[in-house]
């Protein structure tokens, strides 16, 4: 098991979900913090604070995950010399860069609640710095040294993990703490009458966004495996590719029917993803559409919200890990 | 023009008994698992003139290193010889360079949490001699020296080889001669035709 693990490059697993999770959590508190600014409600600026909450500790979790998988962490530093050409050292100093603004627009909500303007300028900044985080991330892996990785489609997954994970996580802790409130309030209260309805707005709101993000997630998926099966298809049909006796960019498809051959060989990762990583955002944006829309239990769209959270967390873990998994030493 | 060292394998030659192999790590002290030499053997052809042929490869000393490029914390220099260089003391074990090159060539150690590959001997290189590799190979399959010369005196010096990833990737200065029989490679590269002798001369040793 701890083979397979590394051999998954499990570190490296959290590391590049969480951040794509905290991103795409970014981008929905700082559209809501912009909305606000035009129409201002204490209620949805009071959710909206509690969302920023999540954004620090999951980054640092997932910064704490990358620096295992060096070799010599303590020197993880040094990895922010080669900016000028590696893609490895523009990742890191844009997740640093990152790092540092979510962290001020955290503080500027918690501590600074009237320096709206200045907030909402962090957190749009934030917003563009993470999405160029993701751009970083995915060119990592845009190599020839490994054709599984090098194709557009993992560019396309990794946002496509933003787009869904990130509305999901805040919209179910926006859902944890109006059970909270709701639970701890007493009769004739208002309180939980107006977080509710915010609540199914911002319901209604990560509905669509949810099913966009799954289609984009889907759209990276199907694009991957063709790239893969197109690939593993053509080695078998070019002499010599299947027997690592192709030339020149032949072999390109000898590494690709490899890769083809280690997503057979995980198949129930595959299945996971599909399933959990682009099923369940999907079936869960319309859920909460039709739910939100029609009146239907904030109980019920919270308990859903949060199963979604789990499972397709654990869709996107899967699917990362067979991403790693296929980019296999090949020659 | 520009010096840039590097091997010459005569797969026609190499009969796979892998004393480059052990050579290199001999000399170098290598845990088990890492060769930074490696001898890979397969089929090239198809039946009934299928041929089981012999590839021995170590670092090939791109022109263009993607593991000098994509290194994060500057460990890879490229020296005015064209030899590529790795220093363990600046690594950090990213692991990139492991990914980033096509031939498979940096590997990671975990003992001591960094990466290493072959420099090209080239402490032996500056005192004028050849590296482990190419001193022990019994066959004179594996010669070591300017490119320039290996294209210009070599039996055949071609950038390409049955299994060898794209070579226009990094452009590497391994070149190599395919065995006689079999498949032929659809390029040749020479920058002269041979003068009378030379292959004898240069399969010999050194021929910088």
């Amino acid at each position: 098991m701890a083979e397979w693990l590394h051999e998954a490059q499990y570190s490296l697993v959290v590391f590049t979900v969480l951040i794509q999770v905290t991103v795409g959590a970014l981008w929905v508190l700082a559209a809501a913090d912009l909305q606000l600014a035009q129409a201002p409600d204490a209620v949805r600026a009071r959710f909206t604070r509690l969302g920023s909450a999540l954004l620090v500790p999951v980054a640092a979790v997932g910064l704490l995950f990358s620096t295992t998988h060096l070799g010599r962490p303590l020197l993880a530093i040094r990895a922010l010399r080669h900016w000028e050409s590696s893609w490895m050292s523009r990742e890191i100093w844009a997740t640093g860069l990152f790092f540092g603004l979510i962290a001020l627009y955290t503080v500027l909500w918690w501590w600074r609640p009237e320096a709206g303007k200045a907030r909402r300028s962090i957190g749009a900044l934030g917003a563009v710095v993470g999405a160029a985080t993701i751009v970083t991330q995915a060119m990592i892996y845009l190599i020839p040294g490994r054709p599984m990785w090098n194709h557009w489609s993992t560019v396309v997954l990794f946002f496509g993990t933003a787009l869904t994970l990130g509305p999901l996580a805040v919209a179910a802790l926006h859902g944890a703490v109006w059970s909270g409130l709701r639970s701890r309030t007493r009769a004739g209260d208002a309180g939980p009458a107006e977080a509710g309805a915010v609540l199914r707005t911002s319901y209604r709101h990560v509905g669509p966004a949810l099913l966009a993000g799954s289609v984009v997630y889907g759209i990276g998926l199907l694009a991957r495996l063709s790239h893969l099966f197109g690939g593993a298809a053509a080695a078998l049909a070019t002499p010599g590719a299947a027997g690592k006796a192709a030339v020149g960019g032949e072999t390109v498809k000898t590494a690709l029917l490899l890769g083809q051959q280690v997503v057979a060989m995980n198949s129930p990762l595959l299945w996971l993803e599909i399933s959990l990583a682009v099923g369940v955002p999907a079936l869960l944006g319309v859920a909460l559409w039709t739910l939100s829309g029609q009146g239907g239990s904030l109980r019920s769209c919270g308990q859903l919200v949060a199963a979604g959270l789990g499972l397709a967390l654990l869709g996107n873990l899967a699917g990362r890990a067979l991403f790693y998994l296929s980019g296999q030493p090949w020659f | 023009m520009s010096t840039q060292l590097g091997f010459h394998v005569d797969m026609e030659k190499c009969i796979g008994c892998k004393a480059c192999e052990a050579a290199c790590k001999d000399f170098y002290r290598l845990p088990p698992e890492i060769r930074w030499r490696r001898v890979r053997s397969f089929e090239m052809g198809e039946f009934p003139t299928a041929l089981r042929v012999h590839l021995t490869l170590a670092c090939n000393h791109c022109e263009d290193p993607a593991c000098m490029k994509g290194c994060p914390v500057e460990a890879y220099t490229k020296r005015a010889d064209g030899l590529v260089i790795h220093d363990p003391a600046a690594c950090i074990g990213c692991q990139y360079c492991t990914w980033t090159c096509p031939y498979g060539v940096p590997q990671f150690d975990p003992e001591h949490g960094v990466v290493s590959k072959c420099n090209g001997c080239y402490q032996l290189v500056d005192q004028g001699q050849l590296p482990r590799c190419v001193q022990s190979c019994l066959t004179g399959a594996l010669s070591f020296g300017e490119r320039a010369a290996h294209e210009a005196d070599k039996r055949q010096a071609v950038k390409e080889a049955p299994g060898f990833p794209d070579p226009s990737v990094t452009r590497p200065a391994t070149r190599f001669a395919w065995p006689r029989k079999g498949p032929q490679p659809e390029r040749q590269v020479r920058v002269a035709p041979p003068p009378a002798g030379a292959e004898r001369a240069a399969d010999a040793g050194e021929v910088r």
